[in-house]
């Protein structure tokens, strides 16, 4: 049996999946879509359930790509039971979008959510009276203490369809609705009016009846401001909330840098370089010279025409030295310790009031609050951060977020190693990136036709996040990223040491010297990790680090790196989200790289450091 | 008196009389309609949204969609 | 009773905002500080920002005491303390984190003794002052939720 759990955003509805299914979920994308989906698995009462996690959505007329996939999901699965998710707190709006499910003759069953917070706002709803006024089963349910949810599968597993006509008899029996004369069908009563009216309620009508439904079922008592209100209020106003925002932000970075500092630098880096790297040299077939072994270990370097080994990780260029002492030694700690505190500012709430916050600026860049969502996802992993763009309403916003995202935003691998090799500028690469998101954006927003709609955002209430989902979540972006990462980085070293010991980078070094010397200002050499860096950022910025230059050229070209292009797995998901757009970004990609980075040559040169 | 949304002062409260523009409907099912009692809580700086409450939901609305909303004060 | 909180927290927030002010000036200075109680870090993140976070907090403890144990005030008094906890919090993941790994590459672990030895004093600003800070936890118990609002209803506008 299939069961889709529906349900407005932030009403909990991951939640009840989490305490409902065990721990073999899968997230995939729906088919032709990159709008990402959980499934797994339950028993109950012997019968086997596949539970199916649908986007989140506020009505079945969809508004952005993810809500049509959750219409989509539901007409795909015309069999699927139902679990339609309404936070108690919210009661009208929730039962608008049930009605509207009831109406399309589905087989569901209504949770009342977050009954735990709605009695502590003194809200209460009649749960069985409601449930004999709409004709499905309605279940008071605590998600996060997994109140209810026994009951919830057990009515579930019982339920039978109750469809547009009984609806609209018990609404009319209760003296809630008049509907149309009867032309002859089966469910009416005493032939005066038609139970299984002909057409859907409008939008209108079936607002009445909301509103009357709840009249008879909600009661809102005397309720007093708390403090968490309090704490959720000052986080949301300017004067208040900006330096909060601030704080939170200073912890993020804070705590990111530190753990993958302890991790790189304390313990992982000595691992590599005492340990890894000297055992691979000793026993790797071939052994010094040999081309094998310079691809696979160790490519050394030759001082006084005498081939001396490496001593670190970063500087062999193996695949199996530097390559996996950059994903697992440098990049995982700090992805890891992004995806934590991300998902713990998600869980808490946090995030819609950050929106809120920057909506101000974001505006005058062609974008709104929510692109802060995609902007800081990017901050871990610019493909997910792709991804995210279908949050945002028309094509212009997507292309904009998508475009500036792709260019500017350098993800957690990157930083990582800047983190690393230049511990001392990387704040200063940043705020050049950062200044050119804002640069570029507000050009890009003047250019681009197109309208950029007001935001509309719901602001969910403050949440105690549950330890269990959090750890959840982490693990499975973890391990997505490495899914990614590792045959990327074996793929990218693999191809530049090749094309080195060809020669052939030599060549494109020489063909495009008057590029990067005159135009960019960095040395020639920086051609090979360019081209590392179409597979991966944070590889190209460790070969970077190997050639010699000045520190104001080394800045320069890793700003180069960040920009030039996107990597392949960026690429490959603007080209689907995207499409035909996606063309009209690279193009904007490559000009932008040409000013931007010129640009700091210029500065240099003013500065007369170059 | 009747008044745009997006002029009222913090804290004050009225009564929607009209909703304005294409995107009413989106503004419903989230909760916002005509006869609901609308509070603003706070107004970002620089042309910014205002956070608004009805009944238990908070709401960002950008500038010019509150312009688009009619309220009746007391 | 509501005299002595006040005037408790009405301190705590002066010794914040002093010390805020200090690290930041320091840092913007890059004057190194340091004191036999007290250190404050050069750093251009650690003393720009965090002391920027540290003035916020004392201005959040210092603006909260008017009308004092009403849920709004209570509302600053308590992120004034929650952006003292971030800046104390990372200072003392940052400690720990510095302790445990071993300076000489043949070593993983610092011994227990030695380890010990870089936990000791002096603090930052914001641990020294954290100790300080807890009593508000008292506070809530207190006056959380004891005491209705004026309007017993939605959200005055109070700044």
């Amino acid at each position: 049996m299939k069961v889709l759990l529906l349900g407005h955003p932030n009403v909990g509805k991951s939640v009840i999946f989490n305490r409902l299914t065990g721990a073999d979920v899968i997230s995939s994308n729906y088919p032709g879509t990159t709008v990402d989906y959980k499934k797994g698995l339950m028993r109950h009462k012997g019968q086997d359930i596949e539970v199916i996690d649908v986007p989140g959505t506020f009505s079945l007329e969809p508004r952005d790509k993810a809500e049509a996939v959750a219409l989509d999901m539901l007409r795909d699965h015309p069999q699927a039971r139902i679990i339609c998710v309404i936070d108690a707190t919210k009661l009208e709006r929730g039962l608008y979008l049930a009605l509207d499910l009831i109406e399309k003759g589905y087989a569901m069953v209504v949770a009342l959510n977050m009954w735990d917070v709605a009695h502590d706002k003194n809200i209460s709803v009649d749960p069985v009276k409601l449930g004999s006024l709409i004709g499905v089963p309605v279940i008071p349910t605590v998600a996060v203490s997994a109140e209810g949810l026994s009951t919830l599968m057990d009515r579930l597993l019982a339920v039978e369809p109750a469809g547009i006509a009984e609806l609209y008899k018990r609404l009319r029996l209760a003296g809630l609705m008049t509907g149309t004369t009867c032309n002859g069908c089966s469910g009416c009563i005493a032939g005066q009016t038609c139970a299984s009216a002909p057409s859907v309620l409008s939008s209108e009508e079936r607002w009445a009846l909301v509103e009357e439904i709840s009249r008879r079922t909600l009661t809102i008592g005397h309720y007093r401001h708390t403090l968490k209100d309090a704490i959720g209020d000052y986080t949301v106003k300017p004067l208040t909330g900006t330096p909060f925002a601030i704080a939170i932000l200073y912890a993020f970075w804070s705590i990111f840098s530190t753990f993958s500092g302890l991790m790189t630098d304390g313990f992982l880096g000595k691992a590599f370089d005492r340990y890894w790297l000297p055992w691979m040299q000793g026993w790797f077939p071939g052994g010094p010279g040999t081309w094998i072994y310079g691809v696979m270990v160790d490519l050394g370097h030759f001082k006084d025409g005498v081939w001396i080994a490496s001593e670190t990780c970063l500087e062999s260029f193996g695949v199996l030295t530097s390559g996996l002492y950059l994903e697992l030694g440098v990049v995982l700690p700090a992805v890891f310790a992004f995806y934590i505190m991300l998902a713990l500012l998600e869980d808490v709430g946090y995030l819609p009031r950050l929106a809120v916050l920057m909506d101000t600026f974001l505006h005058k860049i062609g974008l709104h609050g929510y692109a802060i969502v995609p902007t800081i996802l990017s901050l871990g992993c610019n493909v997910p951060g792709v991804e995210a763009t279908r949050i945002l309403e028309t094509k212009k916003q997507r292309f904009v977020m998508m475009t500036i995202l792709a260019i500017f935003i350098p993800c957690g691998a990157q930083i990582a190693i800047m983190q690393d090799v230049i511990p001392s500028y990387t704040g200063f690469v940043m705020a050049y990136l950062f200044l050119g998101y804002f640069v570029f954006g507000f050009l890009l927003n003047r250019i681009i036709p197109g309208t950029t709609p007001d935001i509309i955002m719901d602001v969910p209430v403050y949440q105690r996040p549950i330890l269990r989902d959090v750890r959840r979540k982490v693990a499975m972006r973890t391990k997505s990223f490495l899914k990614d990462a590792i045959p990327f980085v074996t793929l990218g070293i693999l191809i530049v040491n090749i094309l080195y010991s060809h020669g052939a980078i030599d060549a494109l070094a020489r063909a495009s010297a008057p590029i990067f010397e005159g135009w960019f200002g960095v040395p020639r050499q920086t051609a090979g990790p360019l081209v590392a860096a179409f597979l991966r950022k944070d590889l190209a910025i460790a070969q970077l680090s190997a050639i010699t230059m000045t520190k104001y050229q080394l800045i320069t070209a890793i700003v180069l790196v960040s920009i030039y292009f996107p990597c392949i797995g960026t690429f490959f998901m603007m080209l689907k989200e995207g499409g035909k757009a996606f063309f009209g970004s690279l193009a904007v990609l490559i000009s932008v790289a040409f000013i931007w980075v010129g640009l700091l040559h210029l500065v240099w040169v003013i500065l007369g450091v170059q | 008196m009747i008044k745009d949304l997006y002029e009222l002062d913090l804290g004050q409260t009225g009564v929607i009389t009209t909703i304005e523009g294409g995107r009413r409907h989106h503004l419903t099912d989230l909760g916002l309609r005509v006869g609901k009692c609308v509070t603003v809580l706070t107004r970002q700086p620089f042309h910014g949204p205002v956070v608004i409450q009805v009944d238990q939901v908070t709401l960002s609305l950008g500038k010019g969609l509150a312009h688009k909303i009619k309220v009746e004060v007391a | 009773m509501v005299r002595l909180w006040q005037g408790y927290f009405a301190l705590l927030g002066v010794a914040v905002l002093f010390c805020g002010l200090l690290e930041f000036l320091a840092a913007a200075a890059g004057h190194q500080l340091a004191c036999p109680l007290v250190v404050f870090s050069t750093g251009a993140f650690r003393g720009l920002w965090g002391g920027l976070v540290t003035i916020f907090s004392g201005i959040f403890l210092l603006k909260g005491l008017g009308d004092f144990g009403e849920v709004h005030q209570l509302g600053k008094l308590l992120i004034g303390c929650i952006l003292l906890w971030i800046m104390a919090g990372t200072d003392i993941f940052a400690l720990i984190a510095a302790a445990i790994p071993n300076a000489q590459p043949e070593l993983w672990l610092n011994s227990l003794p030695v380890f010990l030895e870089s936990l000791a004093p002096p603090y930052t600003p914001a641990i020294t002052l954290l100790p300080f800070s807890l009593p508000i936890i008292i506070c809530l118990r207190i006056f959380g939720g004891a005491k209705p609002p004026a309007d017993g209803g939605h959200t005055p506008e109070d700044r």
